[in-house]
């Protein structure tokens, strides 16, 4: 490169770097703007999920009120819509939900290593129905958005983002970014209609009928790093010497006939619940549905998530099973 | 490897620092050490395979240069070559998977619950068409054949162009890589712009209209009427954009390095005629199509066939027809194995047919309405109805079988008494059946990327916006520049979508 060509490129250079430095604020901006007022929520590659209908909000704020109970709920929404404690009580025991839109194995594991030492539950019951859905991006923009900072909330982010996603790392960024001006105390939790908090981390939909559009047949791939966290989870739980049980909460029949690799699915949690000697039970088990008895037109919202009459139905189930003789012996109560 | 990776881009601007970084003698051959290296990156089997029907056609071009022999002979062979190399390496898959060859391999002893698959080679299509170009342009004489095995290799192998194009020519290529630039500002800048400006395009404009796309043309049968017209618009601006996309980020990549690839798209969707279509449509291959395929046919049944009427057609006429019939079909096989892309190319040849021998006709009904005396509002009409008989073939282009195509087609202008029943927003999602509210955002965005890309379309024809940009002052510049990168960064759809041209 000649004198005035190296020049110019130097200057090129400089221009591309002062670019970037200006982009800094500029983005920073915007993701203050497109989380809040009008544009909250319409800007694809942003959420905004501080106080969202998830209630991870007062779900988390809940939990700190708590530390003896009987049975601990960890999983995507069907734990907080699927686990009505009031149920649980009527039958003499306390149970929280500690549940999380489209919480996966990964997200579970950072949360029960920051409450492990906090709560002592007798049995910690683990859904394992979202295994092989996705990397856990949603839940961790949930959980960030609506958690205190924290060491653990703050590695779980980092492990999200290992797999690059532009909209978790805006929407992760932006809820820090809102806490300067707004803090978590402060923050309000978003009420609708249809989603209502009961207590004890359990939401109740008022939604009754199931709407969902006709279902596509789908072939889930159980994703290597979610089966590694759930080993992780059972080392956690027995090295603390608690008990852990996991669960496939029910899903509508129509949508467990499209998943055409179900049954493997199934055959591979329970592979891995008997080597670590973990009771793994699937409530979507012929055996189990037929007793629960849910019709997918009067008992689900959609193909995933129970309504209120089917969580009532299929928690009377549950806690006759798990906690009376008829469950493996080593959760007889 | 994805072109819109973190990872490309990386590999990118390193290659243009070292790039400036050598002197000026050695640039040529750090492009194609660069090629080389990307080439080798995305797989040893793609290069290996590309290098060597580059070596058998650089050897072949040599010998056409020579004086005597048979080289009408030798031209037939390694075109017929490079044609069956494209044709076993595209159709292998789907011949392996038909009853017929597992019957035969079954006979023949060869017995796998598995049919054999062969990985297409990434750019193979495009690459054999630059050099059956390159074979036929040297036979003619229109260019010397390339001594520089240097030169010859980057012009075979030159990175920015490898997966989708433009369809080089070896007479606009080559040359560009004796006369290396130095480093220039202002050539530079306006390559770095239309990077980003294709990059636009592609993960903003295209990915995300593929979002509505996708659920439209995988269960079309789940939609009528204005959903369908919906899909199909969006995506013909998805594939717009796609392909445009890219084609300005290779365009703008080869700037940086000083060299001027052939452009590939004017304005296609504001073409009044089917014509004009073509002539704005991925460019270097409907030229291509031109020189290789329709003129040399058309020369050929001109020397065969006698001047005279058949059924009442004048023979000039018969020979437009069958060129142009032989030409879109070879252009839809081009692109994919399937009764849907041979349809496609077929309407397209039944349009320019039709087009063709109805325009006498056509120009009198103008008149006769006196429709002339508003050329705007007939230019108007003229847009809209090309922009709908090519949409028309976009619909064969994008389905999954002819059996969707036709549903889609036989769907289109049903179901509307459905619209005049919204009346509120739960109205709306059942209709699109979408069940949350994010879908409906992803609807309006769509909607407003459409209109954005058709006004940006007509602003275009009167003031080119990079030209006009560069007059304007550079704190306005750097905000356009800056709105641009976030637009990229919030609305963009990061999926591992790789571009659709790519497949082909």
């Amino acid at each position: 490169m000649n004198g005035p060509a190296r020049a110019t490129f130097g200057f090129l250079l400089k221009k591309l770097a002062l670019f970037c430095f200006l982009l800094v604020p500029s983005y920073l901006m915007s993701l203050l703007v497109f989380t809040s007022g009008f544009f909250n929520n319409w800007i694809p590659n942003v959420r905004n999920f501080t106080g969202a209908f998830g209630h991870s909000l007062v779900r988390f704020q809940e939990i700190h009120n708590f530390t003896k109970m009987d049975i601990l709920f960890f999983g995507s929404s069907q734990v907080y819509r699927g686990f009505d404690p009031r149920v649980f009580s009527s039958f003499g025991l306390r149970i929280f939900d500690m549940g999380s839109p489209a919480q996966t194995s990964m997200n579970s594991y950072y949360l029960l290593r920051k409450f492990i030492d906090h709560v002592d539950p007798s049995l910690f019951v683990l859904e394992v129905g979202s295994l092989a859905d996705h990397g856990g991006d949603e839940s961790t923009i949930d959980l960030i958005s609506n958690m205190p900072y924290s060491k653990d909330m703050q590695e779980m982010g980092i492990q999200t983002l290992r797999e690059f996603q532009m909209r978790t790392m805006n929407s992760i960024l932006a809820a820090y970014i809102r806490r300067i001006f707004v803090p978590l105390s402060e923050a309000r939790q978003r009420y609708d209609a249809e989603n209502i908090y009961i207590s004890n981390g359990y939401v109740k939909t008022c939604r009754a009928t199931n709407t969902e559009a006709r279902l596509e047949m789908v072939r889930p791939q159980v994703r290597g790093a979610e089966v590694a966290y759930l080993r992780r989870i059972i080392e956690l739980v027995s090295k603390k010497g608690r008990r852990l049980l996991l669960v496939c909460v029910p899903i509508s029949k129509a949508l467990k006939m499209n998943i055409t690799n179900y049954r493997e699915f199934s055959k591979n949690v329970n592979v891995l619940a008997s080597e670590y000697h973990v009771a793994f039970i699937d409530f979507n088990e012929d055996a189990h549905s037929s007793k629960i008895g849910l019709q997918d037109d009067v008992d689900f919202y959609d193909g995933t998530h129970l309504n209120q009459i089917g969580v009532e139905k299929f928690n009377r189930y549950f806690i006759r099973y798990v906690c009376s003789g008829t469950c493996p012996s080593d959760f007889k109560k | 490897m994805i072109f819109k990776s973190v990872g490309f881009f990386i590999f990118f601007g390193l290659c243009v620092l070292i790039f400036f970084l050598l002197p000026v003698r050695r640039r040529g051959r750090f492009l194609l050490l660069a090629s080389v290296v990307l080439y080798l990156w995305i797989g040893l089997f793609d290069f290996a395979l590309v290098l060597i029907v580059a070596a058998g056609n650089y050897f072949v071009a040599n010998a056409l240069g020579k004086q005597g022999g048979n080289r009408r002979l030798l031209l037939f062979s390694a075109v017929g070559a490079n044609l069956l190399i494209l044709t076993l390496l595209k159709y292998f898959n789907n011949l392996a998977s038909s009853g017929g060859l597992r019957i035969l391999s079954a006979k023949l002893g060869f017995h796998s619950s598995t049919p054999l698959r062969l990985a297409f080679p990434l750019g193979m299509s495009f690459t054999i068409l630059t050099l059956i170009g390159y074979l036929i342009d040297v036979y003619r004489r229109k260019t010397q054949p390339e001594p520089n095995i240097a030169y010859y290799s980057t012009f075979v192998f030159f990175f920015p162009k490898i997966a989708q194009g433009p369809v080089e020519r070896a007479g606009h290529f080559i040359p560009q890589l004796a006369q290396t630039a130095d480093f220039d500002y202002g050539r530079v800048r306006d390559g770095i712009q239309r990077v980003v400006w294709g990059l636009f395009k592609k993960v903003v404009v295209a990915d995300r209209l593929g979002i509505f796309v996708n659920r439209v043309f995988d269960q079309p049968r789940d939609y009528t009427g204005i959903v369908l017209i919906l899909g199909i618009v969006f995506f013909a601006f998805q594939i717009y954009a796609d392909f445009s996309g890219y084609t300005d980020m290779a365009l703008g990549a080869s700037q940086i390095f000083g060299i001027r690839l052939l452009p590939n798209f004017r304005r296609p969707y504001l073409a009044k005629s089917i014509r004009e279509f073509w002539a704005s449509w991925h460019m270097s291959f409907s030229q291509w199509l031109r020189d290789y395929v329709y003129l040399p046919l058309a020369y050929r049944l001109s020397s065969l066939m006698k001047k005279a009427a058949y059924f009442r057609i004048q023979t000039e006429k018969w020979i437009y027809a069958v060129s142009i019939m032989v030409t879109f079909l070879v252009c839809g096989l081009w692109h994919g194995v399937g009764w849907n892309y041979i349809l496609w190319g077929g309407l397209f040849g039944i349009y320019l047919v039709f087009g063709s021998w109805t325009r006498k006709s056509r120009r009198r009904m103008v008149s006769f309405m006196h429709l002339d005396k508003f050329p705007r509002a007939l230019g108007v009409v003229k847009i809209g109805l090309t922009f709908g008989f090519v949409c028309f073939a976009w619909i064969f282009f994008r389905a999954r079988s002819v059996a969707d195509g036709f549903y889609i087609a036989g769907h289109l202008f049903r179901g509307f008494s459905k619209v005049l029943a919204i009346h509120n927003l739960e109205d709306l999602l059942i209709f699109f059946r979408f069940t949350k509210n994010p879908q409906l955002v992803e609807l309006l965005i769509s909607i407003l990327l459409v209109a954005f890309m058709t006004v940006i379309q007509i602003v275009q024809i009167k003031y080119p916006l990079r030209r006009c940009l560069k007059t304007q002052p550079v704190w306005l510049r750097w905000i356009v520049y800056q709105l641009l990168v976030l637009a990229i960064i919030f609305l963009g759809a990061f999926k591992q979508t790789q571009f659709i041209y790519i497949n082909f």
